[in-house]
């Protein structure tokens, strides 16, 4: 097991986090999403499993890690080598098409992660938010962009998720042109 | 006068039809030959698209109102050689099949199948929501027996590079989470 922080801000804002779960495993940081990206993950938590021989077996996208079943299935497969029924029904793999938008989007994202390490937050966020305006389901950008204009939402005690629902939907209704 | 507040009642009507509930709330409704047709929301390149007339599933296919969709992803319908419906996009043209034009409420509707791909597009359907991606250029993602890219990540703590490479021999789970 090896856990893999999808944080552009860096090490340091994802430490904490590693160190509150305790964890045994390895943990690396995946500042530019090149993992991420190159398995066509574009939110978090995923994962994916690999064999002994490095290939993926399935994508872990739609199931979370803690549930009971998939630990078990989990279990069953490291044990026998042999795919869970259960998993048989799940997606396939992560393989999809990208249009030039998302394409673009990725290469504003990489932009500002280096305008980040420059503390140029304010252009970085400005190239954020044009990629997520091109690729608006790529949470990886958009909650990026959140994390670096409201850090009060995300790095002040626990993590404010009804903030991010009603940040959601105040961009929804922007997009629909109501406000 | 009378226009002037004829013409707001007018617009608050409006607004009220296509305020939130418009696009989720449209109900499974039943067309002259009684087969049930279900409103779909539509996400354009990931965003939401209000549309006044809205996309629908028709005997699980996913059908959108042909000149209003057409618009949105810079298409144009016409009709030649005596009513054929053909849907172009610059230099190519695509007829549509008379028999999978369907019409409902006086819009015509026909299924993305029969001409998406040929306008580059592509599109998935899950929980009622119809996405559409536009200008198809590439592909990212693996399908399963492929072996994850060689990228070296840095380890959060002594910063020593490690590769998915370095775990083979053993079955593996990369884990992808963030403080956000």
């Amino acid at each position: 097991m090896v856990v893999i922080a999808q944080d552009a801000q860096g090490a340091e804002v994802a430490r904490p986090w590693v160190e509150k779960a305790g964890g045994s495993y390895r943990a690396l940081l995946d500042q530019r999403s090149e993992l991420g990206k190159a398995c066509g993950l574009k939110y978090v938590p995923v994962g994916i499993l690999v064999d002994e021989e490095g290939r993926l077996v399935r994508p872990i996208t739609s199931v979370n890690i803690g549930d009971g079943d998939f630990r078990r299935e989990l279990v069953e497969w490291v044990e026998s080598g042999a795919i869970p029924r259960a998993w048989m029904e799940m997606e396939g793999g992560t393989l999809q098409p990208q249009s030039a938008a998302e394409k673009e989007a990725d290469a504003r994202f990489q932009l500002a992660i280096a305008l980040l390490e420059q503390d140029r937050d304010e252009e970085a966020l400005a190239e954020l938010k044009k990629a997520t305006q091109l690729d608006p389901e790529n949470w990886l950008i958009r909650k990026q962009m959140w994390a670096v204009e409201n850090p009060e939402a995300f790095y002040e005690g626990d993590v404010d998720y009804g903030w991010q629902k009603r940040q959601m939907e105040r961009e929804e209704r922007e997009w629909l042109g109501k406000e | 006068m009378i226009y002037t507040i004829v013409r707001w009642a007018l617009l608050i009507l409006l607004e009220a039809v296509f305020s939130d509930g418009f696009l989720s709330g449209i109900a499974a409704a039943e067309n002259p030959e009684g087969r049930n047709m279900q409103g779909l929301e539509l996400r354009l390149d990931g965003r939401p698209v209000a549309m006044e007339t809205a996309v629908r599933l028709v005997d699980e296919e996913a059908c959108v109102p042909l000149k209003a969709f057409c618009r949105l992803v810079g298409a144009k319908v016409e009709e030649v050689n005596g009513g054929q419906l053909t849907v172009c996009k610059g230099d190519l043209c695509v007829p549509i099949q008379a028999e999978e034009v369907k019409t409902f409420e006086g819009v015509i509707y026909a299924p993305l199948d029969g001409f998406g791909e040929a306008l580059g597009l592509s599109w998935g359907l899950a929980e009622n929501v119809l996405k559409v991606r536009s200008s198809v250029e590439g592909q990212i993602g693996l399908s399963i027996g492929q072996l994850p890219p060689e990228v070296a990540l840095p380890d959060l703590y002594t910063g020593e590079r490690v590769s998915p490479a370095a775990y083979r021999g053993k079955k593996a789970i990369f884990y992808m989470w963030a403080s956000w």
